[in-house]
């Protein structure tokens, strides 16, 4: 189990966000207030009306371009209180809504959960990462989930085994998957470098 | 080629003006296999020493011994209708292939509306026993011109109590399909069966409403239309063929003894396609699976369903 | 025709082992003197009798001891049998396949007695004797899927068509070639394929995945995968690769034609009828090295293909430990090689 040496198909890659002509409504979750990434999606007016569920403040300089009387921001504390009403507003609307998120990886995956478990598909969801390339993990050993990994080598919180990060990702589980690094040969462990800034 | 068997015509009754239903049961010794809501079987029929090959949904329950289908007889084009109507008996023997579905059903959705429009209630009623077996949300659409071509509608309404909505377009009644999609949960899925006009309308309302292409689903079956007698040449088998109007491409292909893949014979499958060598005529392309790029270039055809207006046309088969 | 199943493990003390007969017919899966990946299917149809193709469902001499092994890892560890809410229907569609095709099959092992929905079956080389209702979960000990896949040999997987794709769904995984179901459970084809090497470059996903889109019920498919093994192992699954990891560093020129073992899987597709589904089936099969040299042809080939593997395959099929000792052992069969 080599990695990184070719391009395993089921790493996601994440294109900008860009408004889809084809909804009538849409919704923006912006997990990480990302300057760049919000002005790009801005050049282009939002085709129809829009809602935004931010993490962090309303009055953020990063959201000056959705400053328009039409544009409704809700602002919450944690990643928590966001899914949960993402999870509400999601299952009081209907059919026409196209779904963005734009922020950190488990984040993205956990907006897309939300939209997969009212039944939309993956053409009215958009994921576009910001702010970290920090990975979901999956120890493939324990089943133990983790967060916002850097480094290509770490310590499963759950079994203590030393984990390589993989590129092979689930959608379903929203994570990379990790496996003992010195399965074959115990203790041997490589260089730990971060690689996921 | 798709996997074949023999059915025997256990019922024929008379629905409607034009329309019959046929029942067909396994050979003794043999049984007929389940199938999934939406699927169809390709009847084989010969006609004044014509091949036909129609496609019919199963209407029917998966979970009986006998498969049935209807049949509204068309006026021109396809032979097979005619020979449903006219020569077929009970007791006959029919070639068919096993099962194949091209409009199955998605079953991740929360909520369903089936929409029919005249003879295409057969793939709707399938699916809307299927999704009143799986206890799935679901209401049932269907258009007919008169209320005398309203058939199988017993069977619907006792599947969809209080969720079957009918029109006739003697009463100047149609779908308003700009309602019916206004204002669906997320996670609503159309399946739409009917005449051309009825499905564009139907599915460019979802569109307008916003709807993606992958909650959209609608099934049309094309038929291998008449055209102008044509020359066609397989290039690697080197073989020239003389295409009658009443006949189409693969028919002609195969009749000469050459059997390219195929499966659907409506043009929705892709297994005929078939690599265009050269041709010194207009096409005539009347698939839905090649791309409108693929069409212009004249490069590909499906020869189930598509033709040329005359000519010369060479394949690479 | 009674088959003589044998008592062994494939796990701890290793004590599998092929009959003549079970080397005779061995699926040596090298159709040439080099390997690479092609869209090698053709119709799962019966030929040669006595062959691992005679039958649907192949049952061999390891049926009762492969059984044993996947009830302890099923046992041992979670989610090796998992199944999204959505393929009930297609756990039922498999659960009948494989009862009648075993049934009429393997008459004197297995019986299928069916009463509309009241079904009767019975098992004879695992003493099994079940009366249940066919659609009814509450009348079984197991789901559906894995109350059959309990009594075969092979993993099953169980594909939803959806968006022009295929999706894993659900499955009984314990019998596989380094991957987890639990990991990869609700992938699409090509994501389920992601870490193969140099195959979707050549296409072969894209092409494979059209021509299981229109795969027809009562037209099954099957074509051959291949790997090596260390010891003869079923359950090499990333779960438990701290377990059989470590082998890989026990091969030597002494142990290499007993430890060293070409793993082929039979692979089936067949279209499942009523929820329109793909059952996957994934039936593995075991032979030493030693066993493969007893076929002269075999030990020729072997060693030509596995000296000119590439790369990124060998590594991929986790080889590059011990590809030079096995080489190196295997060229003694190989006499004409220049």
């Amino acid at each position: 189990m080599s990695a990184y040496t070719y391009r395993v198909r089921s790493q996601p890659n994440y294109p900008s966000l860009k408004w889809d002509v084809s909804g009538a409504r849409h919704l923006l979750v912006i997990l990480d207030l990302d300057t760049n990434s919000i002005a790009e999606l801005c050049r282009s007016p939002c085709p129809g009306p829009l809602e935004i569920l931010v993490r962090g403040e309303a009055t953020h300089p990063a959201l000056i371009p959705f400053n328009k009387a039409n544009i409704l921001i809700h602002s919450f504390a944690s990643m928590d209180t966001l899914i949960v009403a993402l999870e509400n507003a999601l299952d009081q609307t209907t059919m026409g809504l196209r779904l963005y998120a734009l922020g950190h990886e488990d984040g993205l995956w956990k907006c897309n959960k939300a939209g997969q478990k009212v039944g939309m598909s993956r053409d009215e969801i958009q994921l576009a990462q910001a702010s970290t390339t920090g990975r979901p993990v999956y120890c493939v050993h324990c089943g133990h989930h983790m967060n916002l990994i850097h480094t290509n080598i770490t310590v499963c919180t759950g079994c203590k085994r030393h984990l390589l990060v993989r590129d092979h990702f689930s959608r379903l589980l929203g994570a990379y998957m990790g496996f003992q690094i010195d399965a074959e040969s115990p203790g041997l462990i490589p260089a730990v470098e971060e690689v996921f800034p | 080629m798709s996997a074949m068997r023999n059915v025997v015509v256990s019922r024929i009754q008379s629905l409607a003006p034009g329309i019959k239903e046929f029942t067909f049961v396994a050979p003794p010794g043999e049984e007929l296999s389940r199938f999934s809501a939406g699927s169809h079987i390709v009847i084989h029929s010969v006609l004044k020493g014509k091949p036909h090959h129609n496609p019919y949904s199963l209407l029917g329950s998966p979970d009986d011994p006998h498969w049935r289908i209807a049949v509204r007889r068309q006026e021109v084009s396809r032979g097979g209708t005619a020979y449903m109507h006219e020569e077929l008996k009970e007791g006959d023997t029919l070639r068919v292939s096993e099962p194949i579905n091209l409009f199955p059903l998605v079953r991740l959705g929360r909520k369903y509306i089936l929409v029919a429009g005249g003879i295409g209630v057969t793939p709707i009623l399938s699916h809307a026993r299927e999704m009143s077996r799986l206890k799935m949300d679901f209401e049932v659409h269907y258009a007919v011109r008169s209320a005398e071509f309203l058939v199988l509608s017993d069977e619907l309404r006792a599947l969809a109590p209080g969720r079957f909505y009918t029109y006739f377009d003697s009463e100047q009644e149609r779908p308003d399909f700009k309602q019916l999609f206004g204002n669906q949960p997320l996670g609503t899925h159309i399946y739409v069966c009917g005449p051309s006009g009825m499905i564009d309308a139907c599915l460019n309302a979802g569109r307008a409403a916003g709807w993606p292409e992958s909650h959209l689903h609608s099934e049309k079956f094309l038929a291998a239309e008449h055209g102008e007698e044509f020359t066609v040449v397989a290039a690697q088998s080197n073989v020239t063929i003389t295409v009658a109007s009443d006949t189409s491409l693969l028919d002609a292909l195969e009749e000469a003894g050459l059997n390219p893949p195929c499966l659907c014979r409506g043009g929705a499958c892709g297994q005929c396609e078939a690599e265009v060598v050269s041709c010194d005529s207009e096409f005539e392309h009347r698939d839905i699976f090649l791309t409108d790029a693929e069409k212009s270039s004249r490069k590909k055809i499906m020869p189930c369903v598509s033709r040329v207006k005359g000519g010369t046309l060479i394949l690479n088969i | 025709m009674s088959i003589p199943f044998r008592q062994e493990t494939f796990r701890d003390d290793f004590t599998y082992r092929n009959s003549a007969e079970a080397v005779r017919r061995f699926p040596f899966p090298f159709p040439q003197d080099a390997y690479m990946y092609s869209v090698n299917i053709e119709p799962h149809v019966s030929v040669d009798p006595g062959s691992v193709y005679e039958h649907t469902f192949d049952i061999d001499e390891h049926y009762i001891a492969e059984c044993e092994d996947r009830a302890i890892t099923l046992g041992k560890t979670k989610n090796r049998f998992l199944a999204l809410p959505h393929m009930m229907d297609a756990q039922w569609d498999t659960l009948e396949l494989l009862m009648t095709s075993m049934a009429r099959d393997y008459p004197d092992l297995f019986a299928l007695s069916r009463d509309g929905a009241k079904w009767h079956w019975m098992n004879k080389p695992l003493n099994i004797d079940q009366h249940f209702v066919f659609g009814d979960t509450r009348t079984l000990p197991y789901a559906p899927l894995e109350y059959i896949s309990r009594q075969g040999q092979g993993d099953f997987i169980l594909l939803d068509q959806r968006e022009g794709n295929l999706w894993v769904d659900a499955g009984v995984v314990t019998t596989q070639a380094d991957w987890s179901l639990a990991f990869d459970v609700g992938m699409s084809f090509n994501e389920w394929h992601g870490p193969v090497p140099m195959a979707a470059e050549i296409g072969v996903f894209d092409r494979a995945l059209k021509f299981l889109l229109m795969l027809q019920h009562g037209a099954p498919v099957r074509r051959l995968n291949w790997t090596m093994t260390i010891n003869p192992r079923l359950d090499t699954s990333p779960e438990h690769y701290d377990q059989w990891g470590p082998d890989r560093a026990s091969v030597t020129p002494e142990n290499v034609g007993a430890k060293v073992h070409l793993r082929v899987e039979v692979q089936t597709l067949f279209r499942l009828p009523r929820s329109n589904g793909v059952l996957f089936g994934v039936r593995c099969y075991l032979a030493s090295l030693n066993d493969l040299v007893t076929n002269p042809a075999w030990g020729q080939r072997l060693h030509r293909v596995l000296r000119d593997l590439p790369q990124p395959l060998a590594e991929y099929k986790g080889l590059v430990r011990y590809r030079q000792t096995a080489v190196d052992w295997l060229k003694q069969f190989d006499q004409s090689h220049s």
